[in-house]
């Protein structure tokens, strides 16, 4: 009995899978993807669906960040470049891009999971970045040095985190440079005195993500607004899509994806 | 057929004469614009500077050390091989250090995050990204390709030499330091160089294990980044920023750096003699 019901449950989960990828029955072909590292777990998960429903066409993801594809996209170099951050004017213009937002990300200050602190003023967290808190007993935890994580220039997720949260104010030069959002994970995890700020999305029991004046980065208080050190997840194409490209970028948007997907990965939807 | 190789000799020299110009072109526009002084130690503004100088620090930092470390290592292993030689088991010894020396230093720089990185933490404090731990791993990233140089060198001491060291009374020892060592000097060094070298042109063990930071470097245990890592770092920056210039800077020193070993190798001349 068992078996004939999962055996019925896996054919549902199969057709209605196969059914949601079904727009791509009529291409072929090989998608590249590059860019902002924050997008990598959505966009593999919707390859998979993707190249299961169609074997003939492959999607190749690849991180770099958002700087990298932005500008790999505009050279031509990728067709679709993924950026954590809105596209600037003088990108848009030099390049002829056009962005699709489809999901909203909160940019986390994160700590290692074993760290007491669970909430920071804000001013605080400009004042551990800049190098001026350098324990973190004065901030209410253990004895032990601060070390400090940060993401090189091409980051949109460093972009924003220093504009929304630091308020433009100084990274220390001492700090450590990791070049993903997954680094940023693996860094913070193994290290107990770790500071570092990751995407929302990437939180889990290996990474603690923790309040900043009382708010937590999760859906209500992004949502609310409350919780102002957020972005858009960006997938841009060169000129307007067609193609394999457009059926790509419609499928990001589409209901499926937003909810199964993209809500699943700890994002929300844009719609 | 001559002209045919004259020319390939001809195109190969334009190559790397105009992989100078073109770097030089590049830097221009920041020599110029902010001038020498703000391109070597910074000058950036807010968010991020971008002066190669602790870049450059950090790549002898982390080449010497990783030199020093990877010349003990091989200089130990060849003679110890050598005391063997002749043995049946040597040759399969040796292909060990060929099979390390072809492994990309992405898998040394990723066993170093999970194998050393911890023990680093639990002795020092901090991150556990250091000169020390990059330097670390960096040497056993050159020295199987020092070992085989040296090896090479240490097997064209004619045999003889060996009988008369040890019919004089002498021990494998005295034919060590009296013979081998300073009757092939000159491919030691030549050997170490070519290490140097290598550490100095590596990227990705300095850019997962050196932290990367924008700080001069004082101590070994601080974090750094190396003229390589700040590349890699700063390619995907704006065309039109400084920042993005500043990684043709680093890039022509990068490449003074590897003229001038190559022209020391050249100066001391590749063979001892005997």
């Amino acid at each position: 009995m068992k078996k004939t019901f999962l055996a019925v449950f896996t054919a549902i989960v199969a057709l209605y899978g196969s059914e949601n990828a079904d727009i791509f029955t009529k291409y072929e072909g090989t998608l590249r993807i590059a860019g902002g590292t924050a997008h990598i777990p959505t966009m593999k998960a919707v390859a998979k669906e993707i190249e299961k429903s169609n074997p003939r066409i492959k999607v190749a993801i690849a991180g770099g960040g958002s700087g990298v594809g932005i500008k790999k996209v505009g050279e031509g170099l990728v067709d679709i470049g993924n950026a954590g951050r809105a596209v600037t004017d003088k990108e848009k213009s030099r390049y002829g891009l056009v962005p699709f937002k489809w999901a909203i990300d909160a940019i986390a200050v994160a700590v290692n999971p074993s760290n007491p602190v669970s909430n920071l003023e804000r001013e605080k967290v400009i004042d551990i970045f800049a190098g001026r808190i350098k324990n973190w007993k004065e901030v209410g935890g253990k004895d032990a040095p601060i070390d400090i994580y940060t993401r090189d220039s091409a980051s949109g997720t460093r972009k924003v985190f220093w504009k929304k949260m630091l308020s433009k104010g100084e990274i220390t030069p001492s700090a450590n440079f990791v070049n993903s959002n997954g680094a940023m994970k693996r860094a913070i995890a193994n290290d107990p005195n770790a500071i570092g700020f990751v995407s929302a999305g990437f939180l889990d029991d290996s990474v603690k993500g923790i309040s900043v004046d009382g708010i937590y980065p999760d859906k209500k208080h992004i949502l609310s607004g409350e919780y102002g050190c957020k972005r858009g997840l960006y997938s841009i194409t060169k000129g307007q899509p067609e193609g394999l490209k457009k059926a790509f970028i419609d499928y990001m948007l589409s209901p499926h994806v937003q909810h199964d997907i993209v809500a699943k990965k700890g994002f929300i939807p844009v719609r | 057929m001559r002209s045919f190789l004259t020319l390939s000799a001809i195109v190969t020299a334009s190559i790397v004469v105009g992989i100078a110009l073109f770097l030089l072109y590049f830097s221009l526009p920041l020599l110029e614009g902010s001038g020498l002084e703000k391109t070597i130690v910074g000058g950036g503004d807010g968010d991020l500077s971008y002066g190669v100088l602790p870049a450059l620090v950090g790549t002898l930092w982390i080449s010497l050390l990783s030199t020093l470390f990877a010349l003990f290592i091989s200089l130990f292993t060849s003679m110890g091989l050598e005391s063997l030689s002749g043995k049946r088991y040597t040759r399969f010894v040796e292909s060990f250090y060929e099979i390390l020396s072809s492994i990309p230093t992405v898998v040394y720089a990723f066993l170093g995050i999970v194998l050393l990185l911890p023990h680093m933490r639990a002795l020092f404090g901090g991150s556990g990204m250091s000169i020390l731990s990059a330097s670390i791993v960096l040497s056993l990233v050159i020295s199987p390709t020092m070992i085989l140089y040296f090896r090479e060198s240490f097997s064209t001491v004619p045999r003889e030499y060996r009988v008369v060291v040890y019919s004089l009374g002498g021990d494998e020892g005295s034919y060590i330091r009296r013979v081998l060592l300073p009757f092939r000097a000159k491919s030691l060094k030549v050997g170490t160089i070519m290490g140097f070298a290598r550490a100095s042109g590596d990227t990705m063990v300095s850019l997962m294990l050196a932290g990367n930071s924008l700080e001069i470097p004082i101590s070994p245990l601080d974090g750094a980044r190396t003229l390589t890592t700040h590349i890699a770092l700063l390619f995907a920056e704006d065309f039109d920023s400084a920042e993005f210039r500043s990684i043709f800077v680093a890039g022509l020193i990068l490449m003074s750096v590897t003229i001038s070993i190559i022209v020391s190798i050249r100066k001391m001349g590749a063979k001892d003699v005997g």
